[in-house]
């Protein structure tokens, strides 16, 4: 490691950071037993843009029964904040795993987003509020497995 | 069975009255009667006639009458608390002692296996819809028959309590002084008419002491359930309207009720109330010797109460809760504004020191060199940005200027080619942190100076000459050979440069993310992830 920063320092000028703390909005905290990855303050910063920092945090993140389709409720005027705040949650779903989902969800609508779908990605930053901290946690001591899942579910899609 | 008989006021009691409701409510015959010596309580004729035996505590020992006592306590304490919550003159007190009792009746008690005496006495629960809280302010609607339709639909008052064998509230109308009972009523509960005394004195009211007193009866009372002929007795002593006309002319000096508009909040800010002043018709301006500052931020208080603008934003916005550091803060963001242009940053020695020093970076690197304009070619535009790098307290950490290209107006194919250049994926990150986690690597972060300055252009691009520059001669222009920040391919030219010099080290590219590379020699593995001027380098070996 030392050589190849020396070869970059080299060639070009580097600054060295030491021990990654901060990374594209992802904070890294390392301990003795764990490293774990939370994007806080991306968080945070997503949670005062959109206006609801004083908002009531909320416990869930989608209504359960909520099917978002393409619905004939009122467009929005302001279709580039949706779409800002999508891609933003996009991108937190690098440390949140929990809400890709209803992520997922609410990208389908970039196009002609709704009221509806506006008030549904209310919801999950009001879920975000209440728990700005949570990331993700890598334990020293696991071991590594892949794992993987399919759930697709073409049944509930009203719109195909 | 005992009974004992809480004592309400000081009139007489009700000693006779209360052994007839017992006996024919509850089919209950009074045994004995336990009271202190109190010579409003000697029944004697009475109590001999109904066989009753009359206990006594003796002189100076009220802990005999401990049950009474205790009790008078309890009520007590409610009803300091009613009367604290409510605010409401002392005059009220019986009816925030009827009220008290009311709730202590429906309200449980472990004592009794947690139920409420209510419950126990009428082998039923008690129906809590009407609770509603003493001394609020509530809304009566006026009766329907004698108002007009420009007559109010309400009259305002607050709430007293319940009338024993009526299904209403006990309703005081400050207005009018005039107590009375009725039952389409709105109430407010959050709001106590009392509770913001004006700036006048507290409120006198002008009623008789004697006749505010409510229809007072201490027993259990089942209220409006009971069927009227249960209900009868009980109302017939009393007067069920008890209504009072304060005599409002005999007090003429009665100072007005301070609750005209009962406002949940106090006011934030009290000027608007204030009596008005004389104000002088001159100009106010700050002084003389503040000329040559910003304090706009920083007026204690607000000036323009005189100026012609109606709503002054000092009025909403107030710099007052800040810290010291942070306005501090604040005060130097505002007083050094970072100019827009190069025509603006030219007048100042810091920002004309600024570019000088990223000229020369530049020409040390060889970025350009100058060259005449040759035919038949467009130029890209610059320009200068400038930004101040502040230390957290606001002073100027240092003034940095960088020369940027007008990249929109390449043309493709001609300035440009591919744009394209990779950056990690979070999926290749969090699997290395992970796999760092796991096998205990160390993680560091390394970030590249002027990232973009470092890629080779292979196209031909002419750029004008930056402003500021002195170059002799007119009509000549600038050969990029590096790439600068704003260029299209800047960033896929840098991305090249550190490939080829990774891969020249030994590196290899993973399959999955181009920017994921990973040299195993021997023992020691290492791993570098890069985004753009982010470096993360792990490895199972530090040197």
């Amino acid at each position: 490691m030392a050589h190849i920063k020396h070869v970059l320092h080299s060639n070009f000028h580097i600054k060295d950071l030491g021990i990654l703390k901060y990374f594209l909005g992802i904070e890294v905290a390392h301990s003795e037993t764990d490293i774990y990855l939370c994007q806080r303050k991306y968080c945070l910063d997503l949670i005062c843009d959109s206006g609801l920092s004083g908002g009531k945090p909320c416990s869930t993140l989608m209504d359960n029964s909520l099917r978002l389709h393409q619905d004939h409720s009122e467009l929005l005027t302001d279709v580039l904040s949706y779409r800002r705040l999508v891609g933003r949650l996009l991108y937190l779903t690098t440390t949140r795993p929990e809400i890709s989902f209803a992520t997922q969800q609410l990208s389908q609508f970039m196009s002609k987003p709704t009221r509806s779908h506006l008030v549904a990605a209310m919801r999950v930053i009001k879920y975000l509020k209440g728990r700005q901290r949570q990331g993700l946690f890598f334990p020293r001591d696991s071991q590594i497995h892949l794992t993987s899942f399919s759930d697709a579910d073409w049944g509930t899609c009203i719109d195909s | 069975m005992d009974h004992f008989i809480e004592i309400q006021s000081r009139g007489p009691i009700k000693g006779g009255s209360f052994y007839q409701f017992a006996e024919t409510q509850f089919e209950i015959k009074v045994k004995s009667i336990r009271s202190d010596n109190g010579p409003e309580l000697f029944l004697k004729s009475f109590l001999a006639s109904k066989g009753i035996l009359h206990q006594t505590s003796c002189v100076e020992t009220p802990q005999q009458n401990g049950r009474v006592e205790c009790k008078h306590q309890h009520i007590l304490n409610v009803a300091r608390a009613l009367m604290f919550q409510s605010h409401l003159p002392t005059h009220f007190w019986s009816y925030a002692i009827k009220h008290v009792i009311y709730l202590i009746n429906r309200v449980p008690s472990p004592i009794i296996g947690n139920k409420t005496p209510f419950e126990l006495l009428f082998k039923q629960s008690p129906d809590f819809t009407m609770l509603k809280v003493f001394g609020c302010l509530c809304y009566a609607s006026t009766h329907v028959s004698h108002r007009h339709k420009f007559d109010p639909r309400a009259r305002r008052g607050i709430f007293l309590g319940y009338q024993t064998g009526i299904k209403g509230y006990v309703i005081f109308d400050f207005d009018t002084k005039e107590f009375f009972v009725f039952r389409n009523v709105q109430f407010d509960e959050m709001t106590f008419p009392f509770k913001n005394p004006g700036p006048t004195s507290p409120p006198t009211l002008s009623l008789p002491h004697g006749p505010i007193t409510p229809s007072v009866d201490p027993f259990f009372i089942k209220p409006v359930t009971l069927p009227s002929a249960h209900r009868h007795p009980l109302v017939a002593n009393q007067p069920i309207h008890h209504t009072i006309h304060s005599p409002s002319t005999s007090h003429s000096t009665t100072p007005s009720l301070p609750f005209e508009t009962p406002s949940p909040s106090p006011p934030l800010n009290p000027t608007p109330q204030l009596p008005p002043r004389q104000q002088s018709q001159r100009e106010s301006r700050p002084p003389a010797h503040l000329a040559n500052y910003y304090c706009n931020s920083f007026l204690p208080e607000p000036i323009s109460s005189s100026s012609k603008c109606s709503h002054p934003l000092s009025s909403v916005l107030s710099y007052s809760r800040f810290s010291s550091p942070h306005l501090h803060y604040l005060m130097s963001l505002s007083t050094d504004p970072e100019p827009s242009s190069y025509q603006e940053a030219k007048h100042h020695v810091c920002w004309q020191e600024a570019m000088k020093a990223e000229v020369e970076a530049l020409e040390l690197k060889h970025t350009w060199t100058i060259v005449d304009v040759p035919p038949n070619v467009k130029l890209i535009g610059c320009k200068w940005v400038y930004k101040i790098k502040r230390h957290p307290d606001g002073s100027v950490e240092r003034y940095k200027a960088r020369l940027v290209a007008k990249g929109f107006a390449q043309i493709e194919d001609v300035d440009y080619f591919e744009t394209f250049s990779h950056v990690v994926k979070m999926t290749t990150v969090r699997v290395v942190l992970a796999l760092a986690s796991i096998h205990r690597w160390t993680i560091q972060q390394l970030d590249v100076n002027n990232v973009f300055l470092h890629g080779d252009l292979s196209e031909d691009v002419y750029m004008t000459v930056p402003p500021g520059l002195s170059i002799s001669g007119t009509h000549k222009c600038c050969k990029l050979h590096k790439s600068l920040y704003g260029l299209k391919q800047s960033s896929r030219k840098w991305y090249e440069k550190l490939s080829i010099l990774l891969l020249s080290c030994g590196y290899q590219q993973a399959q999955a993310d181009y920017s994921l590379f990973v040299k195993t020699a021997d023992s020691s593995f290492t791993a570098l992830i890069v985004y753009v001027d982010d470096i993360i380098l792990t490895g199972n070996s530090t040197d």
